[in-house]
């Protein structure tokens, strides 16, 4: 089998005394979109600047395209493709002139075909100066930077957190085609949907660790919503449990329900009851990982524990 | 050379800006001479002043001559202005990117990253080049044929090119602070304070008559312009030391940042 085109083993980063990464060993393969899941301060940013040679790691090491990520940096960089999560703009640049700029330490000619293509995909503006543009219009501006030298793989971090839902489906629109292409994408969230939209399969982090890899479809199934009813009057908790519930919080007439996989169960179970109010939503992450993961974390912890939570990951290479 | 040229263009306003206000400094301390200079009460003044005004002027000179007056009114302080266009684009080498976190999309792509600080600070050393030359060429020509005066004009250049050297070594400590710091503001102050600080320092120790190895630990005593004037003595040996310095610093920058860790 192919050697995965990121390979991380035991990728341990401190910051002095402060945990940025801890053990991460996972990998992914060519043609693949892979997620990179966590809250934030989970430690994504610093798995993706470390692939990059940006950081260099306390423990561990990391492969990217066959190459050292720390000693091959600039090979590994010459290959690939960067969307920085939290970067400044030079502002007093237009869009061209910042792609022209970035073209120019490539030492390649600016490809203006693909640019055009790429600007037409996003409906980028690059003739303004950057510090004129929205914050979308230069996530946009960046995101052409990242892929308009046609790399092999390409790392984008939160490639979507602060934009409005138009620009968003642009930019995953984008990745769709990028992965149909055959590239590989390497991306970091704390968006569930967005990942589970886009990605292959998915890394999730927490607080710094590795807690599982798997495929998206094995995290829909995992994927919990959470569901608040009112009732018209006072129901015994014991009788909201059928399959499919995971938590119950709540009392009397009001009840909050974490669920997961099918609903038409809980759905039936809940309808015996006069209901006054129900809403349905999206557990966020956070509420996810106290549900499934808890537990792998903190087995993780222990020393000598395998990173990656080795029972729920999926088929993908480790 | 993308960053130099990048850099170059970038900054252009501002060094014409710097340039400009150069040549009318230098203009406006050419057009005194004549009357200020040469008028028997600023001379009487003069006479009666502090050794260490004197040091300050690179010794005792009479103001009425062209020599005494720009050694006065011109050498003695134009280290500290085009010193200070040093420290500011020293500082800009890095800290701004690092401030503003435009360095990732710098370090996104394959270049190295002593590359960075080396085509950085080399637009710097154009510009003080430039500044320098733009001072040189107005003391020279306005002297010669606007004053129309007699002045030690091979000595000049010396001066300039040795307060060019130091202004060089003093841009490198505001690099190497740059990448130390990845503040702005910190990388100027640290500068400032070594111009300014090495530049009092060194006053105080020559007026004051302590060795001289002691003011050899500080920039200031490679540039001896007072020296130079009077004897047209060339400072190889000072110039060269600043140069090493420079060179020293500059890759003490690069070494820093190859190994800086960008955190989020």
């Amino acid at each position: 089998m192919a050697e995965p085109v990121v390979l991380t083993e035991g990728l341990t980063k401190y910051y002095g005394r402060s945990r940025g990464i801890m053990d991460l060993s996972f990998g992914v393969n060519r043609g693949e979109t892979f997620g990179l899941l966590g809250p934030n301060g989970a430690g994504k940013t610093t798995t993706i600047r470390i692939l990059l040679g940006l950081l260099s790691p306390t423990r561990g090491r990391a492969r990217v395209l066959g190459l050292d990520a720390v000693s091959d940096s600039l090979k590994v960089r010459r290959r690939v493709g960067y969307l920085p999560g939290e970067a400044g703009f030079w502002g007093h640049l237009t869009g061209e002139q910042f792609l022209d700029f970035c073209c120019g330490l490539r030492r390649t000619r600016p490809p203006r075909v693909r640019r055009a293509e790429l600007a037409r995909a996003l409906d980028a503006d690059l003739a303004r100066p950057l510090r004129q543009l929205s914050r979308g219009m230069k996530q946009k501006v960046a995101l052409i930077q990242a892929l308009e030298h046609d790399p092999e793989l390409v790392f984008l971090d939160e490639p979507t957190a602060g934009l409005d839902p138009l620009v968003q489906h642009s930019v995953l629109e984008l990745l769709a085609a990028e992965r149909s292409r055959g590239r590989t994408v390497f991306l970091s969230s704390h968006n569930l949907a967005e990942v589970e939209r886009v990605c292959d399969r998915v890394g999730i982090v927490r607080e710094g660790r590795l807690v599982a890899v798997e495929g998206v479809a094995e995290l829909k199934r995992r994927h919990m919503r959470r569901l608040e009813v009112t009732f018209a009057q006072d129901v015994p908790a014991a009788a909201l449990r059928p399959e499919g519930v995971r938590s119950l919080s709540g009392s009397g007439r009001q009840y909050t329900l974490m669920v997961a996989g099918n609903i038409s169960g809980v759905l039936r179970c809940l309808s015996q009851f006069p209901i006054e109010a129900m809403t349905f939503q999206e557990a966020t992450l956070e509420e996810i990982f106290l549900e499934f993961y808890a537990g792998e974390a903190a087995g993780a912890g222990r020393p000598g524990a395998p990173a990656g939570g080795a029972a729920l990951s999926g088929g993908g290479p480790r | 050379m993308t960053l130099l040229k990048r850099y170059l263009r970038d900054d252009r306003f501002s060094f014409l800006g710097w340039t400009l206000g150069v040549v009318a400094m230098v203009a406006l301390v050419l057009e005194t001479q004549p009357t200020l200079g040469a008028s028997p009460g600023w001379q009487e003044y003069m006479s009666g002043l502090p050794s260490w005004i004197e040091a300050m002027a690179g010794g005792s000179f009479n103001p009425g001559s062209l020599d005494g007056w720009l050694s006065l009114e011109w050498f003695s302080w134009m280290t500290l202005l085009i010193g200070t266009a040093g420290v500011l684009g020293g500082a800009g080498v890095l800290a701004r990117d690092l401030e503003s976190k435009s360095v990732e999309f710098l370090l996104a792509q394959p270049v190295r990253r002593w590359r960075v600080v080396a085509e950085r600070y080399l637009g710097v050393a154009l510009e003080l080049f430039g500044l320098t030359l733009a001072s040189a060429a107005a003391v020279e020509l306005g002297g010669r044929y606007w004053l129309n005066s007699p002045g030690s004009y091979a000595a000049y250049r010396i001066v300039a090119a040795n307060h060019y050297l130091l202004c060089l070594f003093l841009a490198a400590v505001a690099t190497l602070a740059s990448v130390l710091c990845g503040e702005q503001r910190r990388a100027v102050m640290t500068g400032l304070g070594v111009l300014f600080g090495g530049y009092i320092l060194d006053l105080v120790l020559r007026a004051s008559g302590r060795p001289e190895w002691l003011r050899a630990l500080g920039p200031f005593y490679y540039h001896d312009f007072g020296a130079v004037l009077r004897s047209g003595w060339v400072p190889w040996g000072h110039m060269g030391v600043l140069a090493a310095g420079t060179v020293a610093v500059l890759a003490a920058a690069a070494w820093v940042f190859e190994r800086k860790d960008l955190k989020g």
